[in-house]
């Protein structure tokens, strides 16, 4: 049946989701405005409600798919029911952002025909789960029968009814009648309390969390319940306590504060962006967060130390959530999964696709530092300027890789090429001296430590190098080793980021002050008495430690590296470009040496060799 | 292929259609080669969902 078209493009009678350039244009630098996030918002509307159908048409081929439940059919009456009384209440269901991760989760497991998590049924059969939650919130008279996970039957958006089942998976009944709704099985019932957000017997509401500063207000939902909230597969309920919902409520609001100072501009946008957070438990010196495509509106964060690095964190998986929505409607790249990247934000290497999320992402958390980098007010804000030379130099790095790769499209380069228009400035913005020697230091770090792991040297010249070291031979005759090489998918070894979390733990000091590097250095994971020595200056001692570890496991990679850095530090720098430079080379002919002598080579003995003829 | 109209100067057109209009009874009638093509886009687009994750080493995943 045709469509009226509006002013959109027809084709076949349909009309087509269109996007300005000029909003495009916005979005890439930045600058995108919460009418141009309402677009995309449209637009995942659009496409999810394409993908219920082709869900329902899979799933009516089969009927039994629906297992003890109804069919489909029951549930689509009753969606239209819903949205004949409250057009809002579909809506909203709609744009739930686990809708959206439930449709594709759920046409995967059917295109593939297997079995996911929980028996099929129970996946496809969350559809009456999304029809009776949008029934209680258009306040219809319904009677419908959903999935019961574990005893708990979510209605999304809305909370989980807790009910004994004698199997992981079974079935409870829902009621709704002049406003009040049972959830029950043979065995028990709950009524829903009036207030849904609130805890009542049986019941865990979903909290929502408003926060206003000035105008500017951003209203979540924190989901600790709904199953498909996860990026891979439904997750059981991992229920906040009080206290810990105080402590995120705290968090957010002090975050959303600085967002709206810092970047007024964007502030309505990511309220239009965000509007749901999947809580996850605080890991000490990391900031892990993720996010899906299919759920446009959310993002999963553990617990931040501060409200800093949280309003960071917002921004970063905000612009995750718009490039997410665009991709949905505009190709910026071929499908390229090669891992062939290098980015300072992953341990392991990238496919074009990550490198260009992350980019942009970076991009937003840059953009956040360097405002609050520049609000600076009587004491200059060292962490935050450090943040801000850090991101601004790593992005764009990458950007520089990633802007000539003729993988993406002419789209694509628009859009990195938009990036470029407001990093590119910024990376002439002064920072101070003794910063920019540290985010030089952090950089290089995580650099070599990428090669050392996932950069395999060409096996013949490190035979010719290891051969020329054992014959005494002031250099090798030929060896070619400036040759980018892909990496591999398999780490030559682990990594620790302890290094870089004691130098951010200097960071955070005054200067001369390292009160908190002295008294926490200890209670960074895999920190070493040689990461400590080399956070604090003290090179020296750093370069003997980082010997004494390689005397012990001459293959450690953040050893090797860190004798690198030492010896920067040191002003040794043949010794130290090699290692910088060509970590995996100097490991590998070391390896090469050790099989072949009892004499095994002072690790900087071998690197300054190297480096004397490399650059 | 290309998923989008390559005139710069007009505005980027998606393969997406739009359902704004449409009630869910009549979403469930439509049909039609461009209402099939439209299925199988938004059908091949959950096959690689784009997803991110960092912050965090393998062990600290949030996911």
């Amino acid at each position: 049946m045709p469509v009226p078209t509006e002013d959109h493009t027809a084709s076949d009678g349909f009309a087509l989701h269109r996007l300005s350039w000029a909003d495009f244009d916005d979005l890439a630098r930045g600058v995108g405005r919460a009418g141009a996030v309402l677009r995309l918002r449209r637009a995942e509307r659009s496409r999810r409600l394409l993908l219920l159908r082709a869900l329902v048409e899979e799933t009516t081929k089969i009927p039994e798919l629906f297992g003890p439940l109804p069919s489909s059919d029951e549930a689509w009456e009753l969606l239209a029911r819903v949205q004949e009384k409250s057009p809002s209440a579909l809506d909203l269901m709609l744009a739930h952002p686990y809708t959206g991760t439930w449709a594709g989760y759920t046409m995967r497991l059917l295109s593939d025909r297997i079995t996911g998590v929980c028996p099929m049924w129970m996946h496809v059969g969350h559809l009456h789960a999304l029809a009776a939650a949008a029934a209680i919130h258009a306040g219809l008279d319904f009677h419908t029968h959903i999935p019961l996970w574990n005893g708990g039957a979510m209605l999304p958006t809305l909370g989980l009814a807790q009910l004994a089942a004698d199997s992981p998976w079974s079935v409870a009944e829902v009621h709704g009648q002049r406003g009040q709704v049972e959830v029950g099985n043979e065995a028990a019932s709950v009524h829903l309390p009036p207030d849904l957000a609130e805890d009542a017997a049986g019941w865990w509401g979903i909290q929502r969390l408003t926060m206003r500063a000035g105008e500017h207000v951003l209203s979540v939902r924190l989901d600790d319940l709904d199953p498909y909230r996860g990026l891979y597969e439904p997750v059981l309920p991992q229920r906040l306590g009080p206290v810990e919902v105080d402590a995120w409520s705290a968090l957010l609001d002090q975050a959303w504060r600085l967002i709206v100072h810092h970047l007024p501009d964007i502030a309505e946008a990511i309220s239009a962006g965000i509007d749901s957070l999947v809580p996850r438990p605080a890991v000490p010196f990391r900031m892990p967060s993720a996010s899906t495509g299919e759920a446009f509106g959310s993002a999963i964060i553990a617990r931040p130390p501060d409200a800093a690095s949280l309003a960071a964190t917002l921004v970063h998986e905000f612009h995750h959530i718009g490039l997410g929505g665009l991709l949905h409607l505009i190709r910026l790249h071929n499908e390229d999964p090669r891992e062939r990247f290098y980015t300072p934000w992953r341990d392991d290497p990238r496919p074009i696709g990550g490198v260009l999320q992350g980019v942009y992402a970076f991009f937003g958390v840059t953009e956040f530092w360097r405002a609050f980098a520049r609000a600076g007010t009587r004491t200059p804000n060292r962490r935050a300027a450090f943040e801000f030379a850090h991101w601004r130099d790593q992005t764009w790095r990458v950007l520089g890789v990633l802007r000539d790769d003729p993988v993406l499209t002419p789209a694509g380069r628009r859009f990195v090429g938009g990036i470029a228009q407001r990093l590119g400035p910024w990376q002439d913005e002064p920072v101070p001296a003794e910063l920019r020697t540290l985010v030089a230091a952090v950089g290089a770090d995580h650099y070599a430590g990428w090669r050392i792991r996932y950069l395999r040297p060409p096996l013949e010249a490190v035979a010719d190098l290891a051969a020329a070291w054992l014959a005494g031979r002031a250099r090798p005759v030929a060896t070619q080793l400036d040759i980018d090489r892909t990496p591999t998918p398999v780490p030559d070894g682990s990594w620790s980021p302890a290094r870089a979390d004691l130098i951010r733990l200097s960071v955070a000091d005054p200067p001369n002050d390292r009160n908190v590097l002295f008294r926490t250095w200890s209670t960074v994971p895999g920190a070493t008495a040689a990461d400590f020595a080399y956070a604090t200056g003290r090179f020296t001692d750093a370069a003997r430690g980082y010997r004494a570890e390689l005397a012990v496991d001459a293959d450690r990679p953040a050893a090797w590296v860190g004798l690198g850095l030492a010896l920067s530090g040191l002003g040794v720098k043949p010794a130290a470009r090699a290692l910088l430079r060509y970590p995996e080379v100097v490991r590998a002919v070391h390896r090469t040496i050790r099989t072949r002598t009892r004499t095994v080579p002072a690790p900087e003995d071998l690197a300054a060799w190297i480096g004397r003829f490399t650059y | 292929m290309d998923s989008f109209s390559a005139d710069m100067e007009s505005d980027a057109e998606s393969e997406l259609i739009d359902l704004g209009a449409v009630s869910m009874t009549a979403l469930r009638e439509l049909s039609g080669t461009v209402f099939r093509q439209a299925l199988r886009h938004v059908m091949q687009q959950t096959v690689h969902p784009q997803v991110t994750a960092g912050g965090g080493s393998e062990a600290e995943r949030v996911d």
